[in-house]
């Protein structure tokens, strides 16, 4: 079963009296452990397609599929669980949350969702999976620490302790305390790598990871996400840098809105 | 590696902790939200503190009254309006012979006279205090009041015997000297708002042998002679309190009267309830101007509340962007919100209550003698529903402005913000 489908997506956007699609018609698919590079000119739509994949942005028209399961179709808490399991993302730009240190941002993931939302969720995923005759899948992982797993166990220890090893993982465990304002665009960036896999997901999806870095912090993220995708976690990435779209077997390029095999 | 920087600290990122981050991160901007909270309930908590003193004060001066009009020598009646309100000692005479012919008419019910006396000096205060020789034959007006406190009939009061208000500080049994006389305290009465509190009260014999025997030179001295001199002091008054029958207008009877005594004994009159709706109308005034401050702190409050919380802010959508992105339910989005916004409330609320208390209550007898108006200390449980409703009103403001934050958060689409610098 694919990981992600979307299918006949659509967004349209008003601006100016005009109809303006984002994303237009697209239909794709994401099988686990695949890595999937997204080029286009900027404003081609490539952040719209990936917050609409992920069940941040409303389809005009369309529809997702994670795990089989219509997102749209779920109530807003087990499509929020579904998500957070599921997918790691790591946004366009400046994304961690200024409040807190390096450490705490990583740990995050596991404190927003709900106990109650995500046993409700898995769940009815079971379910689902059984009438289709799939194998349960989604507790285990590589790393074999979950969402599911936090919210069974110690949250404030376990996490601050796979935090700390993510951290470790990125080469930064140094600044474990630091806030988002002592660090450099990179370190943010890595930071928010971690971030993304603090729930060991089974799809990263990394919007521009390396666009606004020198060459050195490029290197190191790229071979952040190639190693997370080694590992068997699905990798989703949006890019203007050849380098980085080469890592990745499948090549996809947008063009207003549309989505072709490069 | 070694052992120690291994362990972590490890606290939970509950919306509360994540809602205190974010407030500390912005001391400036969370201390002027709080501020503004702070004001609100201090104002509110004034005006409602104000307005409850000022309407017990009230009633006790009505209930004690009793009188429909007061007679005094004419240019007194604000020094007996002073007397009663605020118990400013005073003294002022007119004819004894007055009081029956006062009760001679049809439309009057009662007519008790009055004798005023401003004490030099006396053992127990150090300010001067206003003697009060009422008539226990006649009096409708203190008596009821003083038989409260009183284990004896009021006639039974002897010359030598005194009844003093609350703010006198003399034990029943004790003795105080006024004009070189010792007087024995009979009672001493509860709060009552008044001047009374600060009155001392005897029989009209009582006040009369005082002005008579006492110190003569003394009183020449001061200037404070009775009209006629020590012999007319048998036939001196300071004010008759005269109660209009049931069914007869107060006013065409202080016309009345006014007509028929205003001239040949150079009289003038208070009419109680004038007075009362004069009191009652500057404490309207008052609670209106402090209510009506509140209000505006509230909106001003309510306003900077909203645009802070506000979804319009773009670095607060991108940061709940970012949470949804990460997992949070929306409920849970529009939780940390709240959280946020009903810390700053309990801060606000919190201090300005805490200010109030420490402000308010020390001074509040002081700004009431300033202002001349009547003050009655408010019982527990009235200070204690002041206190809880100005602190539900101010914790409710914060959750109040951010609500619209709060739902627009539960709607779809409110999270386009990925892209940068939106
Ligand atoms: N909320 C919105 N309202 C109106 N138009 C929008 C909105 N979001 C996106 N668009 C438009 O949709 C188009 C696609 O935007 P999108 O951010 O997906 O592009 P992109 O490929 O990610 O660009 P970049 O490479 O610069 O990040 C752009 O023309 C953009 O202006
Ligand atoms: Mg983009």
């Amino acid at each position: 079963m694919s990981l992600v489908e979307a299918r006949h997506l659509r967004r349209l956007y008003q601006r100016a009296g005009k109809t303006l699609a984002a994303v237009d018609n697209v239909d794709f698919t994401l099988k686990e452990g695949e890595s999937v590079s997204l080029m286009g000119r900027s404003g081609s739509g490539k952040t719209t397609f990936l917050g609409l994949l992920t069940g941040l942005i409303s389809p005009t028209s369309g529809e997702i599929l994670l795990e089989g399961r219509k997102l749209f179709a779920l109530p807003d808490a087990e499509a929020s669980s579904l998500r957070a399991r599921l997918i790691g993302y790591v946004p366009q730009g400046q994304s961690l949350i200024p409040a807190l240190n390096a450490l705490d941002n990583v740990r995050l993931p596991c404190f927003l969702v709900g106990k109650a939302e995500t046993e409700k969720e898995m769940l009815s995923a079971k379910h689902g999976r059984q009438n289709m005759n799939a194998p349960a899948s989604g507790t285990e992982s590589i790393s074999g620490i979950t969402l599911h797993g936090f919210l069974q166990g110690d949250k404030d220890e376990a996490s601050a302790n796979r935090a700390l090893e993510l951290l470790r993982a990125v080469g930064l465990d140094h600044l474990r305390e630091s806030l988002p304002k002592d660090m450099s665009g990179g370190e943010m960036r890595r930071v928010a790598i971690a971030r993304a896999l603090m729930l060991s997901p089974r799809l990263l999806v990394a919007d521009e990871p390396t666009s606004d870095l020198d060459e050195e912090n490029a290197e190191m993220v790229m071979n952040l996400l190639a190693q997370a995708n080694a590992q068997g976690t699905a990798l989703l990435v949006a890019t203007h840098d050849r380098r980085l779209a080469g890592l990745a077997k499948r090549r996809l390029k947008m063009d207003a809105g549309r989505l072709a095999a490069e | 590696m070694d052992q120690a920087k291994e362990t972590v600290k490890a606290r939970a990122l509950t919306p509360l902790a994540l809602a205190w981050a974010t407030l500390r991160r912005r001391p400036a901007r969370s201390g002027s939200l709080c501020l503004l909270v702070a004001l609100f309930a201090f104002a509110l908590c004034a005006a409602a503190l104000v307005n409850a003193w000022l309407k017990s004060g009230l009633s006790g001066l009505s209930g004690r009254m009793g009188a429909d009009i007061l007679i005094v020598p004419y240019g007194y009646e604000k020094k007996l309006e002073g007397a009663l309100l605020r118990g400013e000692p005073s003294q002022f005479y007119t004819k004894v012979e007055l009081v029956d012919k006062i009760r001679g008419h049809a439309f009057v019910a009662a007519a008790s006279p009055q004798l005023f006396l401003t004490s030099l000096s006396a053992g127990c205060c150090s300010v001067k205090v206003q003697l009060v020789g009422f008539d226990p034959a006649t009096d409708f007006s203190v008596g009821p009041w003083l038989r409260s406190r009183l284990d004896k009939p009021l006639g039974q009061l002897g010359t030598d015997e005194i009844v003093v208000g609350a703010l006198i500080t003399a034990k029943p049994g004790e003795s105080i000297r006024f004009f070189g006389k010792p007087f024995t305290v009979a009672a001493r009465m509860d709060r009552s708002g008044m001047g009374f509190d600060s009155s001392v009260f005897m029989t009209l014999e009582a006040a009369r042998l005082l002005t008579k025997e006492a110190l003569f030179a003394e009183l020449a001295a001061e200037g404070l002679m009775p009209l006629g001199g020590a012999d007319d002091a048998d036939a001196a008054i300071s004010s008759v309190l005269i109660k209009v029958k049931d069914g007869s207008s107060v006013k065409e009877a202080a016309n009345e009267l006014m007509r028929l005594y205003a001239i040949p004994y150079n009289l003038d009159m208070l009419v109680a309830a004038d007075m009362l709706s004069a009191i009652s109308s500057s404490i309207k005034n008052l609670s209106l101007l402090l209510f009506g401050l509140a209000c505006g702190l509230w909106g001003i409050a309510l306003l900077a509340l909203f645009v802070v919380f506000s979804a319009g802010q773009a670095e607060r959508r991108r940061e709940m962007a970012i949470l949804r992105l990460l997992g949070a339910t929306r409920k849970r989005l529009a939780l940390i919100t709240l959280t946020e916004a009903l810390l700053i409330s309990l801060a606000g609320a919190a201090g300005g209550l805490g200010a109030a208390g420490l402000l308010l209550l020390p001074f509040a007898p002081l700004l009431f003698q300033t202002l001349g108006l009547p003050y009655l200390p408010l019982s527990c449980g009235q200070a204690l529903a002041v206190g809880i409703t100005v602190a539900l009103l101010a914790l409710l403001t914060g959750p109040l402005a951010a609500s619209w934050s709060a739902l627009s958060l539960t709607r779809l689409d409110t999270y386009q913000s990925l892209r940068e610098g939106e």
